[in-house]
């Protein structure tokens, strides 16, 4: 059996223990949206980490990541470094009040969150329409990934398109019968399978160039020049706020926050994300570098996917492995984002639309959704247009993100945060990163050099002041409701009595 | 936030321009690795020694509150 057989065969194998390990846990989940959508608040530790690394690891781990290396050498350890430094307090900072205010209020959705705290449906519908933007790109972007490296692995026997499809085909089904509960047990075996397949890599490597200090050496060599940090502080600093601030409110994130089952859950899978996910750079920066060395030959046009090329050329046995590990890191990152959309759509504008629904008919209603979704994903995946704006939006997600921050620190720590604030800033942060993703308006709102030439930190500066400035000139939530979420935050996390 | 943002900005800001070699390989490498190390250590103390018994205390709590659905 030739090795490409032998990787489609194994893939086949990986979708249908997916497909086992999806639909055991869905089976005593109770037909409600918070069932459906958030596994009924019942998720661990040990799962909660796997589900949150796993959604965020993407397809980007196997196709870009490192390439990245690759191209910038040692400026690649800001990735770690932010994930560490950052990732690991996102759920204190923010995933403990956002779960103790989803199970305190019944919230399934961020625009829940919000819309409740502000008595808003303006608020609700930005973030819905933000949720969107968010989330549609980069899971688009995870389609195409995929099918680029289908059609790449089999020399074109299998199409871009047809990769596509089948590959939605295969996560739409799971996570319309699992729901959260299954999707974040896929994500347990989808992340420990990539994890396994990059550190197995690894080691090969590192037995090859004698150890990590041995990679640097060899590098260093041939590479001098990738041992500077030559991106710049500014650089490094925004790509830490952006991604560092920005994932904890990624709506995928956000409902993994509220889908734990304790507080004491939140706080031991916030650190150990951080943990996680740093470690996971690990594999990528010393590969990275050390294609260099193993494949002296590589261009820049093909260092994205110099994972599955070094594989192929030496170790095609585990090599065989790269394509059902890629298409785990895909589909765990894409099945948390088609649950996110869906949810949202079905909560947010459904559930509003027809009060008087059921649970049951909710939950039927979510699910239709997620296929909905999935089918337009795969036409924007394959089409022209979808094609050409994927990469642009999905880039802007982290951005994006970012503006959700300030309107959510009213309910979590400023009372003063008022409706007018988070509606302004809300529009006024979304319409500001667009717009900078045409370069002739970034070139004309932003200064050439420096930390404020990058939209992400721009736009959070900016949020930031149009909900700070509006908030100080406009009345406040009603005392009734600063009450009821500063009081329950300060009772539950202080241990004060409530006021 | 952004007083932990300015205090690991420093930090990085201190580290980055280090020339050299330390173990082997180039100082901000080095540095940066074994600040990451340091940090690992600290994230686990202080899961273990405050913010698990914080959590604990914080959960017994929460089951006195009363619940609604709105969402």
């Amino acid at each position: 059996m030739n090795h490409t057989a032998g990787a489609i065969l194994l893939v086949v194998l990986y979708v249908a223990v997916i497909f086992v390990k999806a639909l055991r846990p869905g089976r005593g989940q109770d037909a409600s949206p918070v069932g459906y959508f958030l596994g009924g608040r019942s998720l661990g530790p040990g799962v909660l980490v796997m589900t949150i690394s796993a959604s965020f690891f993407s397809m980007y781990s196997f196709m870009g990541a490192y390439g990245i290396t690759w191209r910038t050498g040692m400026n690649f350890l800001n990735q770690g470094w932010w994930m560490l430094m950052f990732l690991s307090w996102g759920g204190v900072f923010v995933g403990a009040r956002v779960w103790l205010l989803g199970r305190r209020f019944g919230f399934i959705t961020p625009a829940d969150l919000l819309a409740h705290y502000y008595d808003s449906r303006a608020v609700r519908a930005l973030v819905v329409v933000l949720g969107v933007l968010i989330l549609f790109p980069y899971a688009a972007i995870q389609f195409s990934g995929v099918g680029k490296m289908i059609e790449g692995f089999t020399d074109g026997a299998i199409s871009y398109e047809l990769g596509v499809t089948v590959f939605l085909g295969f996560t739409a089904s799971y996570t319309l019968v699992s729901g959260m509960r299954g999707v974040a047990w896929t994500d347990v075996l989808q992340g420990a399978l990539f994890a396994v397949v990059m550190f197995a890599a690894l080691g090969w490597v590192s037995l090859e160039l004698g150890g990590p200090a041995g990679i640097v050496q060899e590098v260093e060599r041939v590479r001098p020049e990738l041992f500077d940090f030559d991106q710049g502080f500014a650089w490094f600093l925004n790509l830490s706020i952006t991604w560092g601030i920005g994932f904890a409110v990624l709506p995928h994130i956000w409902q993994r926050w509220y889908a734990a089952d304790s507080l004491k859950t939140v706080y031991r899978s916030s650190w150990i994300v951080g943990v996680v996910s740093w470690a996971l750079c690990l594999p990528i920066f010393f590969i990275g570098l050390a294609a260099h060395v193993l494949l002296p030959e590589l261009t820049a046009d093909q260092s994205d996917a110099l994972f599955p090329l070094l594989m192929s050329r030496y170790l095609p046995t585990l090599g065989m492995f790269v394509v059902p590990a890629a298409f785990a890191a895909a589909m765990s990152t894409v099945d948390s984002m088609l649950l996110s959309i869906s949810s949202s759509v079905e909560n947010d504008v459904y559930a509003r639309l027809r009060p008087g629904a059921s649970d049951a008919q909710r939950a039927r209603v979510g699910k239709r959704f997620v296929l909905v979704f999935a089918a337009l994903l795969m036409v924007f995946a394959i089409s022209d247009i979808g094609r050409s704006y994927i990469v642009p939006i999905g880039n802007a997600s982290g951005s994006l993100a970012l503006v959700l921050v300030p309107p959510l620190l009213g309910p979590l720590y400023w009372p003063r945060g008022t409706r007018a604030g988070a509606v302004t800033a809300l529009a006024s942060g979304s319409a500001f990163v667009l717009v900078t993703l045409i370069p002739e308006a970034r070139a004309a709102l932003l200064p050439q050099h420096g930390l404020l030439s990058f939209p992400a930190t721009t736009g959070l500066l900016l949020t930031t002041a149009v909900f700070a400035g509006v908030s100080l000139v406009t009345s406040p939530v009603p005392y009734e409701t600063q009450a009821a979420y500063h009081g329950t935050l300060e009772q539950v996390l202080e241990g004060t009595a409530a006021s | 936030m952004l007083v932990f943002l300015a205090a690991t900005g420093s930090i990085v800001s201190g580290v980055l321009p280090l020339s050299g070699r330390w173990l082997g390989v180039p100082a901000p490498m080095a540095a940066l690795y074994a600040l990451e190390a340091v940090t690992i250590a600290v994230l686990a103390l202080t899961y273990r020694f405050h913010w698990a018994s914080r959590a604990r205390a914080a959960d017994r709590r929460v089951r006195e509150l009363p619940r609604q659905e709105t969402g």
